[in-house]
């Protein structure tokens, strides 16, 4: 047994808890067993900050931490980052409701617990355990601090042979490291094993996992339904279980475990991302919106924070904003464009993320039926394009479609031009025909009229260079009708007898009569169209002289 | 949410609560401790009792609770020496003048929940100390099959034959009396390998000797 005094002295030490008695108190009693180097924090994010900060040897921090993040999820933060070497302690206090949770964590799990409510002299006692134990492994877990796992994986199987005593935590790490080098047979030998003797959680799941990872998902199934019917907070199974579910093409099935799991375990960033997800997928937006909303709330001060939860946000609480007149409609679009506010503030150096950003936030302002905003977030998104080095086709897709919604089809249309030439997928050969389509139908329609409108009003209030301008675009387009032809033609023509007869206008104006080609003269347009071409004729003679 | 699982959400958000009351409320004992003089210290006993035997009430409630439900509880690497030292404290401060030794070994391991089997052996001890006994001696006895057996022994009067027959569960007037069915029902919720748990009692010739087995 190792003398707690001296295993204590000069040991970098944090204590975690969000009530201040039992800071102090647990603080006054590791100060009493000989600590003297104790930092304290009062939530998750305080005690991630000074995780980042130094380096901590041992770790005792209260499962539940109130709002912020809980006991097991700093821990998983901190191993994750590798903040935390494998040669350090971290020791979860909890009331015994929480145990199911932090003694079944297979890949993130604490060195002990230490159960409320607890004595000076229950504490001394734990931490002697727990520490000698921990020397014990030291040869492994330097090896795995090291990352030499066929290293670590032979001293653990040294330590199993010469140690009986240190069964289950040697057997925990070696199934662990078997799985990590996908040893998947080997590490099911060991959990088959230790559950022939003893009914431990953590190993059903292990075995489980190598189950189905040695391709037998129903059986997996089953052993996980059978530990929860043990265990029923026993998160990590219905995981598993949504897991195995979506190899099983049930999204429905996975969809539903993971809404179980969230219930018991709602602070889990990386659960309510896959939640979010698959409801995504599954098109249940009522629950996606949350999920994302939670990773983004949860993930702003964690290892986890991603921009594409914000996308994700968004995209899912657009197809909940029906009613933009409603204040709750309102509300949750408010919040959609908070999020994008902060995403571009603290995504600043992601042009990518930036670009998808604009983009959400551009169909966004559609739903609100604002198409104004809608039209400025697009030409951001446009000019976040050109500033990528090599944007992805999938953007240039995104590009396109927005531009379409947004009525800017002469845009739309040549980047669809662009996208034509270019080698895509056959998915992104279906989005680019459904785009084109969607172009040349509706959209163009409206824009073309749109153009022509414009052109007659200002070619009624005689700016004819104007109107050239706006025919010229609406021509632009090959689906252009006769009448719009016509009215580019007078257009010109009157500038030029306003003026004088132009060679390049005149060239303009004999491609647009060929586009036209015969009209036949019982069509109403005949007369415009010949009292046009007699004009034509004349300034070309004129030109000529 | 379900209305019963709504219902077990309140009952663990308020015993989580409760117990964090406890546990402040012990450390502040302390504090209040160290800083008298010797001589007032000993005015502070009874309340210290009093949050002692709430302390193990509310553990004992959330086990017969969990007990009740069926549920299973987790079980770990546990060391009796540890576990029975516990137990130990808990009731030098009930029974100041009751002598209790721990004569189990300091390598001696189990596969348990802690928790559960101290509050079993708080309960024996407790039910010695009530019954007249003067001294208690705590051992254990490791198996092959990795079971192991912990014994109290102690040197009151042993158990009145009604109870050792199974016809009755106490005689006592105080307390619950439950004790027996308490300890009973911890030991049952320990299964092994084709084993359950299960409490022995037995009268020796100086006193009374219960024994929990854990597979």
């Amino acid at each position: 047994m190792i003398n707690l005094e001296k295993a204590l002295a000069g040991r970098r030490i944090l204590i975690v808890d969000d009530l201040v008695e039992a800071r102090s108190s647990l603080k006054k009693m590791a100060t009493i067993l000989g600590g003297d180097n104790i930092d304290v924090a009062t939530d998750g994010i305080e005690a991630m900050s000074l995780i980042h900060e130094h380096e901590y040897d041992i770790v005792l921090s209260d499962y539940n931490l109130g709002r912020t993040k809980d006991g097991q999820q700093i821990l998983e933060e901190a191993r994750f980052t590798q903040r935390l070497r494998a040669t350090s302690l971290f020791i979860v206090i909890t009331g015994e409701n929480a145990i199911d949770m932090v003694m079944g964590a297979l890949e993130y799990d604490p060195d002990g617990y230490i159960t409320k409510p607890y004595t000076l002299n229950m504490l001394k006692e734990r931490l002697i355990r727990i520490i000698t134990i921990k020397e014990e492994l030291r040869k492994v877990n330097k090896a795995i601090d090291l990352q030499k796992y066929d290293l670590a994986i032979k001293y653990c199987l040294e330590v199993l042979d010469s140690n009986p005593r240190l069964r289950l935590p040697a057997s925990r790490i070696l199934g662990q490291l078997l799985m990590r080098q996908k040893r998947f047979q080997q590490a099911l030998k060991i959990y088959s094993q230790l559950l022939n003797e003893r009914s431990v959680s953590w190993a059903k799941l292990g075995q489980a996992i190598c189950i189905f990872k040695l391709g037998d998902p129903n059986s997996a199934l089953a052993l996980l339904n059978r530990a929860l019917v043990d265990h029923p907070l026993y998160v990590q199974c219905y995981d598993w279980i949504a897991k195995i579910l979506l190899t099983l093409d049930k999204p429905l099935e996975a969809q539903a475990a993971l809404e179980k799991a969230i219930v018991i375990s709602p602070k889990a960033v990386l659960r309510q991302m896959e939640l979010g997800r698959i409801a995504y997928e599954n098109g249940d937006m009522v629950t996606a919106e949350p999920a994302f909303k939670y990773s983004v709330r949860l993930g702003r001060f964690s290892c986890h924070k991603s921009a594409k939860n914000y996308l994700q946000f968004v995209r899912s609480a657009q197809a909940l904003l029906i009613n933009p007149k409603e204040r709750q409609t309102q509300n949750k679009a408010n919040e959609a464009f908070r999020a994008l506010t902060e995403l571009k503030q603290d995504f600043s150096d992601d042009k990518d993320s930036l670009f998808e950003a604009s983009i959400v936030e551009s169909k966004t302002h559609l739903k609100m039926e604002n198409l104004d905003e809608a039209k400025r977030s697009a030409n951001d998104a446009e000019d976040m394009l050109a500033k990528l080095e090599c944007p992805k086709i999938d953007y240039k897709l995104q590009m396109t479609e927005t531009f379409i919604e947004t009525d800017q089809s002469v845009k739309a249309q040549k980047m669809i031009d662009e996208l034509k030439s270019a080698e895509l997928s056959d998915k992104q050969i279906i989005m680019l025909n459904r785009l084109d389509n969607d172009l040349n139908g509706e959209a163009l329609k409206r824009h073309s009229t749109s153009l022509n409108d414009q052109g007659v009003s200002h070619y009624e209030k005689g700016e004819l260079e104007e109107a050239i301008i706006a025919f010229d675009q609406a021509t632009h387009y090959e689906q252009a009708g006769i009448s719009v032809l016509l009215n580019s033609i007078q257009a010109k023509i009157s500038l030029m007898e306003r003026d004088s007869p132009d060679k390049k206008i005149l060239k303009n104006v004999r491609s647009l009569l060929i586009r036209i080609g015969e009209i036949a003269k019982d069509d109403e347009r005949f007369a415009r169209y010949s009292r046009l071409r007699k004009t034509y004729d004349r300034l070309c003679r004129a030109a000529a002289k | 949410m379900k209305q019963e699982s709504k219902f077990e959400f309140l009952v663990a958000a308020y015993v989580h609560d409760l117990k964090n009351q406890l546990q402040s409320l012990s450390a502040q004992q302390d504090t209040l401790i160290n800083e008298l003089p010797t001589e007032y210290q000993l005015k502070l006993t009874p309340m210290l009792k009093q949050t002692n035997k709430i302390k193990d009430d509310t553990l004992r409630l959330v086990s017969v609770f969990r007990l009740e439900n069926k549920d299973k509880f987790d079980m770990g690497d546990a060391w009796p020496k540890d576990t029975a030292s516990n137990a130990i404290e808990s009731c030098n401060l009930q029974f100041p003048n009751l002598s209790i030794k721990n004569n189990i070994n300091h390598n001696a391991q189990g596969f348990y929940n802690e928790q559960l089997i101290q509050l079993a052996l708080v309960t024996l001890i407790t039910n010695s100390a009530q019954a007249g006994a003067k001294q208690v001696e705590l051992s254990c006895e490791e198996h092959n099959s990795h079971s192991l057996s912990i014994t109290i022994h102690d040197d009151g009067p042993g158990f009145s034959q009604d109870i050792l027959d199974g016809l009755a569960d106490t005689t006592k007037a105080e307390g619950t009396g439950l004790g027996l069915s308490f300890v009973e029902m911890i030991c049952q919720a320990h299964q092994g390998a084709a084993q359950r748990g299960a409490l022995t009692i037995v009268n020796a010739k100086d006193g009374a000797i219960a024994t929990l087995f854990l597979p």
